[in-house]
C-alpha cells in the first residue's frame, strides 16, 4: 500500500490521533486520502496498545467529503472502486474494538458528515457546519449517512434535512444529537485530547464492550441483547478495573483504572 | 521457517499452514501471520483470488491441545503476554486473534477457496467455513471436535453450521464431536467438492484458473450480494443487484462475454 502522506498519525501512550492533513483539498476524501486512511487503520487496529482514536482534520475543515471535481471523468467501475474503498474506512470504524472521537474542527460536509457519524463520540466547534450536500449533486447520502443518520434524529427529520440538502450549524447538530459536546473555536483539538484521556483513565476493557455491544445489539432482539450482556458480566467480572471499582466504592474514594 | 507461508503469484495469493509436526495446529505466529496476509489479500489489486491449505499430513487441528493441557490456552506461544489467567485474557485469545480471521474473511470480496485434506478439526475446520469454497481430498477426516475438550466452538461453527446444514444437524455435529468422512460432509452440504486425492491439486488449480480468468468485478459482484442475501429480504436484494446489473453491463467483460457465448469461443475476460 502506498502512502500520499494526506493523513497524519501520531500515538500519545495510549490514544492515537489521526489527522486529515490535506488542507488545501480542504480534506476531500479523493482516492489518495482513502488510501492512507486505510493505510493508518491498519496500524491503528494491529497496535495493541492503542485504546482511543481521535480523528480530526487540519485547516478549515474537517472534510470536505467527496471530491465533487473528480466525480463528473469518473466511469462507474472507478466510482463503484473509491466507493467501497471509503466505505472501508466507515465498517473498520465502527467494527473496530476502540473508541473513536471525532473532532470536527470546521466544516463536514457530504461523506465528512458520515466519517463523523461512524465513530464513537463527536465534539465540534462552536462555528462548525454540517452539510447534507449530497442531493445538490444529484446523488444520495453515502458512506454509512443513511444508516446513521435516521438513528438519531429520526427517519422523517433524517428525510427533511437530505431532501433540503440542509447545511446544519454546531448549535442545530447539538440540539438533533448529531454532536455530543460543543468546544469553543480553536480548542477543538486540545478538547478533544482532554476528552480522550478522560476516557483513556476508565476501564476499558467495559467500555470496549458497550462498543461493540450497542453495535452488535442492532442486529439482535432483547434477548439476544440480554445474553451478550450476562457473557460480558461474567467475564468482566474478573477483570483488575472492576475489582478496583468494588474496592475504591468501599473505600468512598475515587477508582484507579488501568485499563485490565 | 515460519508457521505460515504467504506467497503471491500470477493474481493467486496463497495462505500454507506449516506446522506440520503439530497438524497445523494453531500458535500465536500462524495467527499473526494469518491476519496479515488476509489484510494483504484485502487491499491488494493484484490478488483475483486466495488458496487457503495445508502443508504435511493435514490441514488444519484447530487449537493447540498440547498447549491447553499444559494451561497455556488455545495457541502454541512463546510470549510473555498473558493469555489464560481470567476469563477476559481467555476470551481475548480469540476475540482479538483467532476470530479477526473469520472478521477478516468478511472484508474480503475476491473469492477465497479452502483445500482441506487428511485432518480438519474443530476451529481448523472452521476457519475453512468462512472462506467460501470447500475443496477436500476424498481421506480427509473432518470433526467439530470441541465438546471432546469441553468447550464451546469457538472460531464461528455456531454462526456457519445452522445456516449451512440446519440446527439440528449443526448440534448433532456439535454435540458428537464425531469424525465424519469429506464424502458425508459433501452430503451435508460442507464442503463443495471431494476430490480423489492424487487429482486434488489438480483440481483445485483448474477451479482457481477458470475464476482468475473471470470476469473479475462480476465475481466480487456476485460474492456481494449472495452474502447479503442472507441478511436481507427479497425486495432490498433485487434492488442492489438490479443496481449492480446496470453496472456491470456497461464493462467490456460484458461485452466480451455476450461475443464469446454467440462466436462459440472462449471469452478472453480483461
Amino acid at each position: 500500500m502506498t502512502f500520499n502522506q494526506k493523513v497524519k498519525y501520531d500515538v500519545i501512550e495510549n490514544i492515537a490521533v489521526i489527522t486529515l492533513n490535506s488542507a488545501e483539498t480542504l480534506n476531500a476524501l479523493d482516492s489518495e486520502l482513502i488510501n492512507d486512511l486505510n493505510h493508518v487503520l491498519n496500524q491503528v487496529e494491529n497496535d495493541l496498545e492503542v485504546k482511543i482514536v481521535v480523528l480530526t482534520g487540519k485547516g478549515k475543515a474537517f472534510s470536505a467529503g467527496g471530491n465533487v471535481k473528480s466525480m463528473g471523468d469518473r466511469t462507474t467501475l472507478e466510482t463503484i472502486e473509491i466507493m467501497s474503498q471509503a466505505t472501508k474506512v466507515i465498517t473498520r470504524i465502527t467494527e473496530m474494538k476502540k473508541i473513536f472521537i471525532s473532532v470536527i474542527n470546521g466544516y463536514a460536509m457530504g461523506a465528512g458528515l458520515s466519517l463523523a457519524l461512524a465513530s464513537d463520540i463527536i465534539l465540534a466547534q462552536k462555528n462548525a457546519k454540517f452539510g447534507l450536500s449530497f442531493i445538490n449533486v444529484g446523488l444520495v447520502p453515502d458512506c454509512g449517512l443513511l444508516h446513521f443518520l435516521p438513528k438519531i434524529v429520526g427517519p422523517w427529520k433524517a428525510k427533511e434535512l437530505i431532501f433540503s440538502g440542509a447545511i446544519v450549524t454546531a448549535a442545530e447538530a447539538y440540539q438533533y444529537g448529531i454532536v455530543n459536546r460543543l468546544v469553543e473555536e480553536d480548542q477543538a483539538l486540545s478538547e478533544g485530547l482532554d476528552y480522550a484521556k478522560k476516557l483513556a483513565a476508565g476501564p476499558l476493557q467495559a467500555m470496549t464492550f458497550v462498543k461493540t455491544i450497542i453495535e452488535n445489539s442492532q442486529y439482535l432482539d432483547l434477548n439476544g441483547t440480554i445474553q451478550y450482556e450476562n457473557f460480558a458480566q461474567a467475564v468482566l467480572q474478573q477483570t483488575t478495573d472492576h475489582k478496583e471499582g468494588l474496592l475504591a466504592f468501599r473505600e468512598k474514594r475515587a477508582p484507579n483504572f488501568i485499563g485490565k | 521457517m515460519q508457521d505460515l507461508i504467504f506467497n503471491v503469484e500470477n493474481n493467486i495469493a496463497r495462505i500454507i499452514l506449516n506446522r506440520p509436526d503439530s497438524l497445523n495446529a494453531f500458535s500465536s505466529e500462524m495467527i499473526s501471520l494469518w491476519i496479515h496476509a488476509l489484510e494483504t489479500i484485502r487491499d491488494s489489486d493484484d490478488i483475483r483470488v486466495a488458496v487457503l491449505s495445508g502443508n504435511g499430513r493435514g490441514f488444519c487441528a484447530g487449537g493447540d491441545i498440547k498447549s491447553m493441557a499444559k494451561g497455556e490456552g488455545f495457541l502454541k506461544s512463546e510470549g510473555q503476554e498473558d493469555l489464560t489467567s481470567t476469563a477476559l485474557a481467555r476470551k481475548n485469545q480469540l476475540w482479538k486473534k483467532v476470530q479477526r480471521i473469520p472478521l477478516l474473511l468478511q472484508e474480503i470480496d475476491k473469492p477465497v477457496i479452502a483445500v482441506l485434506h487428511g485432518v480438519a478439526f474443530g476451529a481448523g475446520f472452521d476457519m475453512s467455513l468462512a472462506c467460501d469454497i470447500r475443496i477436500a481430498a476424498e481421506t480427509t477426516k473432518i470433526s467439530e471436535s470441541y465438546i471432546k475438550a469441553g468447550i464451546v466452538p469457538g472460531d464461528g461453527a455456531a454462526y456457519f453450521l445452522p445456516r449451512m446444514v440446519g440446527v439440528d444437524q449443526a448440534l448433532d455435529l456439535l454435540w458428537t464431536g464425531r469424525v465424519f468422512t469429506a464424502k458425508e460432509a459433501k452430503e451435508l452440504g460442507l464442503v463443495t467438492h471431494v476430490v480423489e486425492d492424487h487429482l486434488l491439486n489438480e483440481f483445485v488449480e483448474n477451479y482457481v484458473e477458470k475464476l482468475v480468468n473471470g470476469p473479475q468485478e462480476t465475481i466480487r459482484f456476485t460474492k456481494r450480494a449472495v452474502y447479503q442475501g442472507l441478511d436481507i429480504n427479497l425486495r432490498t436484494s433485487l434492488d442492489m443487484i438490479s443496481s449492480a446489473m446496470g453496472i456491470v453491463t456497461e464493462l467490456e467483460d460484458f461485452k466480451e462475454g455476450v461475443n464469446a457465448v454467440v462466436e462459440k469461443r472462449k471469452p478472453n475476460f480483461s
